[in-house]
């Protein structure tokens, strides 16, 4: 319940709709308290010996004025109300919206898109119910019952009343008791659904790898398990379920009997006229709606108190990485001088640091380059220095601040950078390359694609740079991909270029003809390169070799080699292995 | 290509319904009995009013019913007959057959608590009772009466007080009936509609399995989930109500109408004349809300596609400073949304209302038209009351129908969609009749082999190579050179357009699939991680002991980074193992492969994410395991390759040079071009 009380800001932004949503709702309700009255007097009128029809005829007429005004007062109700929380929902998925774009990537490893997808969706969903839907039940039944039941009682018969409203209680109790079992199956259902779903969608991500080790049999036997239990479940739901509808009108039925056969009786012993006991009926028939809801709202109020609540954990999930409290960006633009300090890091789920007492220092626009094993913690480096996660107070710093003083904006303004997965966008090239400034002009856009060396594959689309890329264009190869990553960040003018490991997918000829296309930018730019190869690197101006998180050598090419450590190894070994089998020397330039 | 979620489907296609109905047909006797519960449930749901119309007629309003007497002891036998004044009074409508039209009849005449009797029918015209039951004043005229006091009044009405009981016995009765009519055909229908939807799904599954490599180019995956997950669910209704409700439906409004005609003709033609406006409303709504619904799931679709995109690359958009540009993207798609939304509701919040609107209109046409009848005594109040109630049972399937719509719109559009998927042609499929691979030797021939993925785009020409059992051979060149795809056609992930490809002497489109494939194991570029543990993802349901598991991870050097993990090889991996840098994930991959224990190891750029002494070391590791097997390895880096027994160097689809490392530098061509490059600081230096 407590849950619902995050909405009330919405609810106020929107309270006059709700307002004459209701108002409309309740006039609709007391028409339809007032056809009984006009069916009852109609009914005396043409039992009375000597009526004529034309007496008739202010009870048709004032049928004919009821129908209007319900038709009226539902038509505005409907619209107030459902429309009310359609601006809700969009508002509530709006700030949802807002909401990721805050959190920091290491939420997004922990939680998976799906889900993060049917919040946005399917909960939204449950939530809008319940401001619609939800809201109209609420005040309709409770409106309904009481104006019934006071008519009933006082306007009627008590004890006529009293006998035929006996069954009801049954139906709520019967549909409070089932209700919570079927909350707890329904749930199961829903749960199994969604493991299903993700093993399907586990299953065809990867089925080039289920091919390729020939496992389609044994997932589908495991897939169609998870079918299989889906449709237990479904039947475990469906047993208690199915027994809800027929049972409260069974109920119902019950006490329409007990108004028939004793309603009927008062008739007969002349307590009652015909009319009192047409309108009893009448009355009795307005409640079956609100009573079969009391079941339904209580569902309702359950799920979307659950959707909220899931909703709540992301609205009150704290952004892990902010600006921090007084972080103003510097007076004149950063120039892009590079220091760490005894850098130590340890990812929040893990035991072992990522990066041990590591320290650098660069000056603006210098080139750094980390080379070493896999895992051993270039990346993460990388990530510290752009606050995907947060280094340690006091270890990293951007012209002698602390990246931690600085606004996330400013920092990441200042840098241009190529993740390692080459993220791309379903939207054209030219989107793509301009996704840092959409205001970019051509000129620039195709001087980053040549930069980047991929100009003259992507004029080989027929749309060129207006090409679509993604579900609705074309699937680039990795390659490819890789190159418009490194065209999106060189179109970005910022004094730092960060590029994590993006030749893996190019070959060394093109790899050679960006590098060198690269160095007239380098020269005023803070330049941070991950490789794996010699080659990529040996112009950098500090290299450092990183093993198991540590800087293990440090210094340029020249002087590495002659350290004669892990680096010279390395680079021996990528050159002239080959010595003992081939002989190159020969053919020298 | 399967992208039907725009596409505006038909709310009913008489073609996909059979293909769906064909999905319950094994339970076609199951259906049967739901469809006889349902006339069950029907009959019962029609005999209410009428047993209401029977209480009314015969039981309650009966106090001034003509009545005709005989002397005590004489009155027919049978028959309730009550004595009175030195009398028995027996009503007319009791009597088997009618008096003469000369018998005398006697009223009872009831007023403000009073009751008395008089000699004749009942009046037309108002009445008063005078001098406390003596008299009787119509108009002008005075009549003589005999005052009937409440005690008799009771034995009088005795029958009615019984009958009350019986038709309130029977109504229960009817009640129950259709309780657990109503029960049983809910549970069993939804067994059907289970039934059903578990097998579409177990086909979707299979069908979407078994497509090949290039289907899964043109189909994102998500879509593809869509199909086996939500799409299939959307039919559930239409198995477990739609199907049944139809027919129910049906039977109300035929036995609601035959039971009208056969009350009273007159009020019958009056209340159905409101059925052509119906009709041509509910038509009108039905168009209307085909474009509504297709326009809100339509913008329900972008939004997903967007959040999808958003949320993985979430990390892009910060770093790029980008949340306020992607907010204003998707305020967008969210105003599509909700606008369309609010369309639908303004639409059915004119609809529903109408319903309600003529309904009401109608019980205001039976008050007058039915109303004069029951003045006129053509009619008797019973009757109106049963048909006021009968008009509310006429207007039920009516509104159900723009749910059963809705309902029936989204399993026609799912139905499309899934039939399209289950009927795209399976494009590569086995052989009728397979031969069996040779026994295991690891020969791999090309032959003249040209290949496009897409029309006239050739992205291998005319290639031909033989690679010997037991050979490590190696694939160079640059980037879209064609080294992926000749590894994909190998393992008959698409089927070149020309020339053939024999394993073991075997051209594979006359083997089997999965059998050609265990022979290979392809590493691939891109590399993919389950969710499960280290453990599974090695072993991927091959019945493995933990010592052939580290076996494989030691092998490729996996094994150094899984033991330091805090479970080791029982630790969990998250989806698309998103913990573990990129080079841990080939690492994995790459103990998979070995795990598979294949004649042909398939390596396309495996290592390229891995560092130099890493690679080295699998490297080595991997010669060891060649000798036995064929390897074939794709890779940019030269030091990896140039071991390898022969080596081609690939450019535009074409193989231009082939041999070893030394006759490749020897022949100073591409491959000495590339090596130079890769090298080029060595030559500097000698
Ligand atoms: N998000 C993360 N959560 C926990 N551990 C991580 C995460 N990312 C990387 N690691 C671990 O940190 C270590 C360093 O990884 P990384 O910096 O990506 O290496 P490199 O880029 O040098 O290959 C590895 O052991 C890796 O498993
Ligand atoms: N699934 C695909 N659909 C269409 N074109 C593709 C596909 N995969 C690769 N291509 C194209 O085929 C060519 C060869 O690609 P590929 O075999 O992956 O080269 P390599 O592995 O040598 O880098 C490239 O131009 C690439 O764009
Ligand atoms: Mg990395
Ligand atoms: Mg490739």
């Amino acid at each position: 319940m407590r849950h619902f009380r995050a909405l009330i800001p919405y609810f106020r932004r929107h309270r006059w709709f709700y307002v004459f949503g209701v108002g409309a709702l309740l006039g609709a309700d007391i028409a339809q308290l007032i056809l009984p009255q006009v069916l009852e007097r109609f009914v005396n009128t043409v039992q009375r010996a000597g009526a004529v029809q034309s007496d008739l005829l202010p009870y048709a007429l004032a049928l004919l004025a009821l129908g209007i005004i319900i038709f009226a007062t539902r038509f505005l109700w409907r619209n107030f109300v459902q429309g009310a929380a359609r601006l809700i929902d969009y508002e509530l998925r709006r700030d949802l919206f807002h909401q990721f774009t805050l959190l920091s990537p290491n939420y997004f490893n922990h939680h998976k898109t799906g889900d993060l997808m049917a919040h946005a969706t399917n909960d939204l969903q449950a939530v809008r119910m319940a401001l619609s839907m939800g809201v109209v039940m609420i005040a309709d039944t409770a409106f309904l019952i009481t104006s019934t039941l006071i008519i009933m009682f006082s306007t009627i018969s008590p004890s006529l009343a009293t006998f035929a409203l006996l069954p009801l209680p049954l139906a709520a109790v019967v549909t409070g008791l089932l209700g919570r079992q079927i909350h707890l199956r329904f749930r199961a259902v829903q749960d199994q659904f969604s493991t299903l779903s993700e093993h399907v969608q586990e299953n065809f991500s990867g089925i080039r790898v289920v091919k390729s080790f020939v496992q389609e049999q044994p997932e589908l036997e495991r897939l169609m398990g998870h079918s299989r239990e889906y449709f237990d479940r479904n039947m475990r739901l469906v047993r208690i379920w199915a027994l809800i509808q027929p049972l409260v009108q069974f109920i119902q039925g019950l006490a329409f009997v007990v108004a028939l056969v004793y309603g009927g009786i008062l008739v007969v012993r002349g307590t009652i006229t015909l009319g009192a006991f047409v309108a009893f009926t009448s009355y009795l028939g307005l409640l079956n709606w609100p009573m079969q809801s009391i079941g339904q709202l209580v569902n309702l109020i359950q799920r979307s108190g659950a959707s909220l609540q899931r909703l709540d954990a992301i609205f009150s999930e704290r952004p892990e990485i902010t600006d921090r409290p007084g972080a103003v960006a510097p007076a004149k633009p950063l120039e892009g001088a590079l220091q760490v300090r005894h850098l130590t890091f340890t990812y929040p789920d893990s035991t072992r640091p990522a990066t041990s007492d590591v320290s650098i220092d660069l000056p603006a626009g210098r080139t750094l380059a980390l080379i070493g094993r896999t895992g051993a913690g270039k990346s993460t480096i990388i990530s510290l220095l752009l606050r995907v996660f947060d280094p340690p107070p006091g270890t990293i710093f951007l012209d002698g601040i602390d990246i931690l003083d600085l606004p996330l904006a400013t920092l990441r303004e200042t840098v241009a950078y190529v993740p390692p997965d080459n993220f791309l966008f379903s939207e054209t090239i030219a989107q793509n390359i301009a996704f840092a400034d959409s205001e970019l002009g051509r000129d620039v856009i195709e001087e980053a694609a040549a930069r980047a060396a991929v100009k003259g594959e992507i004029l080989q689309f027929p749309d060129g740079f207006e090409t679509l890329l993604g579900e609705r264009g074309v699937t680039l190869s990795g390659g490819q991909k890789q190159r418009v990553s490194l065209a999106r960040a060189l179109a970005k003018t910022a004094p730092i270029l960060i590029l994590d490991d993006s030749f893996s997918a190019v070959d060394t000829y093109t790899e050679e003809l960006i590098l060198g296309g690269l160095l007239d930018l380098r020269q005023n730019r803070t330049t941070i390169l991950v490789a794996h190869r010699v080659s990529t690197i040996k112009h950098a101006d500090l290299i450092l070799v990183l093993e198991d998180g540590r800087v293990i050598e440090s210094g340029n090419h020249q002087s590495l080699l002659a350290e004669r450590g892990f680096y010279s190894r390395l680079h021996q070994r990528q050159l002239l292995e080959d010595r003992l089998g081939g002989s190159p020397e020969g053919r020298g330039a | 290509m399967i992208r039907e979620e725009e596409a505006l489907g038909k709310a009913y296609d008489a073609r996909l319904m059979r293909r769906l109905l064909g999905y319950a047909r094994p339970q076609f006797w199951w259906i049967l009995l739901a469809l006889g519960l349902t006339v069950i449930v029907t009959a019962s749901t029609i005999a209410q009013p009428y047993l209401v119309k029977i209480a009314i007629d015969n039981d309650i309003n009966t106090v001034s019913l003509p009545m005709v007497t005989y002397p005590i002891g004489q009155a027919p036998a049978g028959v309730p007959a009550v004595p009175f004044d030195g009398r028995l009074f027996v009503r007319v409508k009791a009597l088997p057959t009618p008096p003469a039209s000369t018998t005398p009849v006697y009223t009872i005449l009831a007023q403000g608590g009073q009751t008395a009797m008089i000699q004749g029918p009942m009046p037309h015209q108002a009445f008063t009772i005078k001098n406390g039951g003596h008299a009787v004043q119509i108009g002008t005229r005075l009549l003589p009466a005999v005052p009937v006091p409440v005690a008799v009044m009771s034995r009088f009405r005795q029958q009615d007080v019984r009958g009350l009981e019986l038709i309130g016995i029977l109504f229960l009765g009817a009640l129950l009936l259709a309780f657990l009519a109503n029960y049983l055909q809910a549970y069993i229908l939804q067994w059907v509609a289970q039934s059903a939807i578990f097998s579409i799904r177990k086909d979707v599954i299979t069908k979407i399995e078994g497509m090949p490599a290039a289907f899964f180019d043109k189909n994102p995956t998500g879509r593809l989930v869509t199909r086996a997950t939500n799409d299939v669910e959307a039919l559930e209704e239409m198995y477990s109500s739609v199907m049944v409700n139809m027919i129910r439906d049906g039977l109300l409004l035929v036995g609601v109408v035959v039971i009208m005609f056969q009350m009273n003709t007159y009020l019958a033609f009056v209340s159905i004349a409101v059925l052509p406006v119906v009709f041509i409303a509910a038509n009108i709504y039905r168009n209307k809300a085909r474009m509504a619904y297709r326009n809100v799931r339509l913008a329900l679709a972008r939004i997903n596609a967007f959040l999808a995109e958003n949320i993985s690359g979430m990390r892009v958009v910060q770093t790029f400073q980008r949340q306020s540009a992607q907010e204003e993207k998707f305020r967008s798609a969210n105003g599509a949304y909700r606008d369309a939304g609010i369309r639908e509701i303004r639409l059915f919040a004119i609809f529903r209302p109408f319903m309600d609107f003529l309904y009401t209109g109608m019980v205001a046409v039976l008050v007058w038209f039915g109303g004069g009848s029951i003045l006129d005594s053509a009619l008797t109040f019973g009757v109106v009351y049963a048909f006021i109630q009968y008009i509310q049972l006429l207007f039920q399937p009516i509104n159900d129908v723009t749910q059963n719509y809705s309902i029936l719109q989204s399993a026609m559009a799912a139905s499309e969609r899934l039939f399209v998927l289950l009927d795209h042609p399976a494009e590569l499929t086995d052989p009728p009749a397979p031969r069996a691979l040779p026994a295991a030797e690891g020969r791999v021939a090309f032959d003249h082999v040209s290949f496009a993925y897409t029309a006239d785009n050739w992205v291998l020409r005319d290639v031909s190579f033989e690679i010997e059992p037991g050979q490590t051979v190696a694939f160079v060149g640059a980037t879209g050179a064609g080294k992926t795809s000749i590894m994909s056609l190998l393992a008959r992930f698409y089927d070149a357009q020309q020339g053939r490809i024999l394993v073991d002497g075997v051209d594979i489109r006359d083997v089997k699939q999965a059998e050609l494939r265990r022979r290979i194991a392809v590493v691939h570029q891109e590399v993919f991680i389950f969710a499960g543990t280290i453990r599974q993802n090695i072993a991927l349901n091959q019945p493995l002991s933990d010592q052939e598991i580290v076996r494989a991870a030691q092998l490729v050097g996996a094994d150094r980074f899984i033991t330091r993990l805090p479970h080791g090889y029982d630790e969990p991996v998250q989806e698309r193992g998103s913990t573990f840098s990129t080079g841990q994930r080939q690492l994995l991959s790459l103990a998979r492969a070995v795990a598979a224990d294949p004649a042909i190891l398939v390596l396309d750029e495996a290592t390229s994410n891995i560092d130099t002494e890493s690679e080295q070391q699998i490297q080595m590791a991997l010669e060891n395991l060649a000798g036995t097997r064929t390897m074939i390895v794709v890779a940019h880096r030269l030091s990896t390759i140039q071991g390898a027994d022969r080596i081609f160097v690939m450019a535009q689809g074409q193989i231009r040079e082939s041999g070893s490392h030394q006759e490749l530098l020897a022949q100073g061509g591409l491959y000495y071009d590339l090596y130079r490059l890769q090298y080029k600081e060595d030559f500097k230096l000698t």
